[in-house]
């Protein structure tokens, strides 16, 4: 039982890190695509991404040891005069199956200790010192900043700078923007992405991750435009950057490539479209018709570990 | 870097519970309370609770206390505009450096910095936008 338990773990864990970087390498290829759809709907691709390695290494698991289903894919075979069907055990697989879900354990509980926590702390002690304004809280400082803290509940603040260096427009469109987040759960959205990503190498995943966050802030520009022109989300996305560029202290800040000129053109330009359903179906069966085709072989490769 | 780090590095402030800021909230409202009297107020919380988060404000020095009879009279060690702004103060500072963006979306990143040029060519774009739509939406 314990090698069934250990050679099923092995399998999966490593299918998951094996994937994971194939993920990884292979995302530059898709990644034009992702970034000219239609943000919310790449928002959700991307998730799904990033998603993809731990879901084909769970399907794939799960056809690998269901006796039923896996008798129609691998090729029937026998060990030591036994021909019933079975999934793939070695018992030399106790030990480095130990090792990876350890591994993976930390790196989880890392990731949720050094975000999960720090932001509900975070967001009430904002909670508690900010002033209630309707939709947001307003933060005493003459800082310009606007954000959103927290993830089932997230809560938006806004700082009295920004108050009062923005028109009541531009902050109609500010807090629009981060209500969008509130209702798309962008922050949990994110957090899941980090969480997915952590047991591996950080620069492996961080590609997505960027390209997850700017679809993310697109997203809720949009759902900002829908209420209002395209032109004053835009307008305020340039005010805000202003105002926080003004505020910068030099030699703190880094360099990273503006998001904002993107931001702002995609606004301006026309809507992306989003992909068609019969390409988002098509890449689903892709998945699982691969999922399925390299259960035979896999069986194979995991019997001859000693 | 994660947040945790930051905090420790640049953050004066300790960090605070719910139930440390309701008292510390409570004390600033009416001040030299009793760790009992603060419980009557606080309602949903022991006396015990009320009293172990009291101690620890006093170890974070965030209250003055000195001994009245058998127990603890407790005052705030600093005022409600100052320990907002040393918390703010930590908090701007973390944006800046970029350590929160894991645990928040901010509507425009500290660390996305855009040159004036194409600031003002974005503006002007915008412009042109916003008397596009005007000119399209005046009647014929």
């Amino acid at each position: 039982m314990l090698t069934l338990a250990a050679s099923m773990l092995l399998c999966f864990l490593l299918l998951w890190l094996l994937f994971g970087a194939l993920s990884c390498a292979v995302y530059p290829l898709v990644r034009n695509t992702m970034r000219s759809i239609d943000p919310a709907q790449a928002s959700v691709l991307l998730l799904g991404w990033i998603a993809l390695p731990v879901g084909i290494a769970g399907l794939t698991c799960a056809v690998l040891y269901s006796p039923d289903v896996s008798a129609l894919l691998v090729a029937g075979h026998c060990h030591l005069g036994s021909c019933r069907q079975h999934g793939p055990q070695s018992a030399g697989a106790i030990l480095p199956a130990a090792l990876l879900l350890v591994w993976t354990a930390l790196r989880l509980c890392n990731g949720l200790r050094s975000q999960w926590l720090p932001a509900r702390r975070l967001g009430r002690e904002l909670a508690a010192v900010g002033r209630c304004r309707g939709d947001y809280l307003e933060l005493d400082t003459p800082e310009a900043a606007a954000f959103t803290v927290g993830w089932w509940n997230p809560r938006v603040f806004i700082t009295a700078g920004l108050r009062a260096a923005c028109s009541p427009r531009e902050l109609d469109c500010i807090v629009l923007h981060e209500r969008g987040h509130r209702r798309r759960r962008d922050n949990v959205r994110l957090l899941v992405a980090r969480l997915l990503g952590q047991p591996l190498p950080h620069c492996w995943s961080q590609l997505m991750l960027e390209d997850l966050k700017l679809c993310c802030e697109q997203a809720s520009d949009q759902f900002a435009a829908r209420a209002v022109a395209p032109e004053e989300v835009a307008a305020a996305l340039l005010q805000v950057a202003r105002l926080q560029g003004r505020g910068a202290r030099p030699g703190v800040l880094a360099f990273t490539g503006s998001h904002i000129e993107r931001r702002v053109r995609a606004l301006l330009d026309a809507p992306a479209s989003p992909l068609p359903g019969e390409w988002v179906f098509a890449c689903v069966s892709a998945a699982v018709l691969f999922t399925l085709a390299i259960v035979n072989p896999l069986h194979r490769a995991l019997e001859m570990i000693p | 870097m994660t947040y945790r780090k930051t905090v420790r590095q640049g953050n004066a402030l300790p960090r605070l519970g719910e139930l440390e800021l309701a008292l510390l909230e409570a004390l600033w409202s009416t001040p030299e309370q009793s760790a009992a009297s603060l419980q009557r107020r606080a309602g949903r919380s022991s006396l015990s609770t009320i009293q172990s988060t009291l101690e620890r404000l006093f170890r974070k020095a965030l209250v003055h206390r000195r001994k009245q009879g058998h127990a603890y009279v407790y005052s705030a060690a600093m005022g409600r505009p100052e320990l907002l702004g040393r918390l703010l103060g930590g908090v701007i500072r973390q944006l800046h450096t970029g350590s929160l963006d894991p645990i928040l979306s901010s509507f425009v990143d500290f660390a996305d910095r855009i040159d004036g040029d194409t600031l003002e060519r974005l503006d002007e774009l915008v412009q042109q936008r916003r008397q596009a739509r005007l000119a399209g939406d005046e009647p014929c």
